[in-house]
């Protein structure tokens, strides 16, 4: 019995140690060699909000729990993975605070030139069919806000459990809300200077890829 | 474009396997195809073909590099499986391909005729960017 009760601690332990590093982004703000490389103009931070609603009701898109996996996986496609989406690495922090997350506000830090994302909510297999949506990195800018995208969705259940929701692609939009990005920046990233708003905008064909300027390693 | 059988790869897992005491087992697949053979990639002739045939030939790219250079790269890719293995061992089996990531790339001068066509294969121990960088290194680039 003592032998069981073991076994099952350690493995509740094991699954809460190594859970929300497998499946779960955390929230937290760039490293001090990450500020570095902003400053020096071979990365920038790039802002993005995702919203949801549910029957006109708004619906937290990041409210998993830190052991379940997050309601939606983001992709990303550039130079660096040859136009493949390659998931966002979970290692580092994608939200700059837990408040941040509960209003849909994620930061990534990328190089200078065109990027591509996908989103796959939590349950939906096929990353490869889902819809893309393009941004531009400028060069020489510290942060840049790529806009919201807005998905109105249809609640997924299974077996009457709510397992998360199902973007309605042909509803989902991109709204500027560069006011509130300025604001998310001043709050978390004061010592950057201003914002610069390049709105993604959905993309079809073959993406396009550019190498970042030799300055950004 | 040389096998990756012995490639780091495969005697990583080899050497994996022999420190566990399990028992593995590879099986090449040298026929399994690509998406291009030598005599469709053949058909286009750097300095004489241009994007317009290349198209018409093997369709839309899967990615376009817009180099420094302003020269267009296209991509095609695919993965291609070299062989299979199985692993066994502690009451257990397991088993699985070894794949390579693979692409045709064609480099068009700034009038859009084709000045380099070639298929490479991805080392599995760099990234797609430094693969580019390193294709387009060669010879001269």
């Amino acid at each position: 019995m003592t032998r069981i009760l073991c076994t099952l601690i350690s493995s509740i332990t094991l699954a809460a140690i190594l859970g929300p590093l497998y499946g779960c982004a955390s929230s937290g703000l760039p490293s001090a060699k990450n500020y570095d490389l902003v400053k020096s103009g071979s990365r920038a931070i790039v802002l993005l909000r995702f919203t949801c609603e549910i029957d006109g009701k708004p619906h937290e898109v990041f409210s998993r729990g830190p052991i379940l996996a997050d309601n939606m996986y983001l992709a990303l496609g550039n130079f660096e993975t040859g136009g493949s989406l390659i998931q966002v690495a979970q290692a580092e922090p994608i939200f700059p605070s837990p408040e941040a997350r509960k209003e849909g506000w994620i930061y990534l830090l990328l190089k200078p030139g065109p990027h591509y994302l996908a989103v796959r909510p939590f349950g939906s297999r096929y990353l490869e069919t889902a819809p893309l949506w393009r941004f531009d990195v400028p060069s020489e800018t510290c942060i840049v806000y790529a806009g919201t995208l807005h998905m109105p969705s249809v609640r997924e259940t299974h077996l009457l459990i709510p397992t998360g929701f199902s973007p309605y692609w042909d509803r989902v939009v991109v709204r500027n809300e560069e006011d509130d990005a300025r604001k998310i920046a001043e709050k978390y990233f004061p010592e950057l200077q201003e914002v610069k708003t390049v709105l993604m905008q959905s993309h079809v064909g073959p993406l396009i890829i550019r190498k970042a300027p030799s300055t950004s390693k | 474009m040389t096998p990756n059988l012995c490639d780091k790869s495969s005697l990583l897992i080899i050497l994996i396997v022999s420190l566990l005491g399990l028992q593995a087992c590879i099986i090449p697949i040298p026929w399994a195809s690509d998406r291009f053979s030598i005599d469709q990639v053949s058909t286009v002739t750097a300095g004489l073909s241009n994007k317009d045939e290349v198209l018409g030939k093997f369709g839309k790219p899967d990615v376009i590099w817009e180099t420094e250079q302003k020269e267009d790269i296209f991509i095609y890719k695919w993965e291609r499986l070299r062989a299979l293995i199985f692993i066994a061992g502690a009451g257990a089996a397991a088993g699985g391909g070894l794949a390579t990531d693979e692409a045709l790339l064609i480099l068009f001068n700034r009038d859009n005729c084709v000045k380099r066509i070639e298929k490479a294969t991805k080392s599995a121990f760099e990234s797609y960017g430094d693969f580019l960088t390193r294709w387009l290194g060669q010879n001269g680039q």
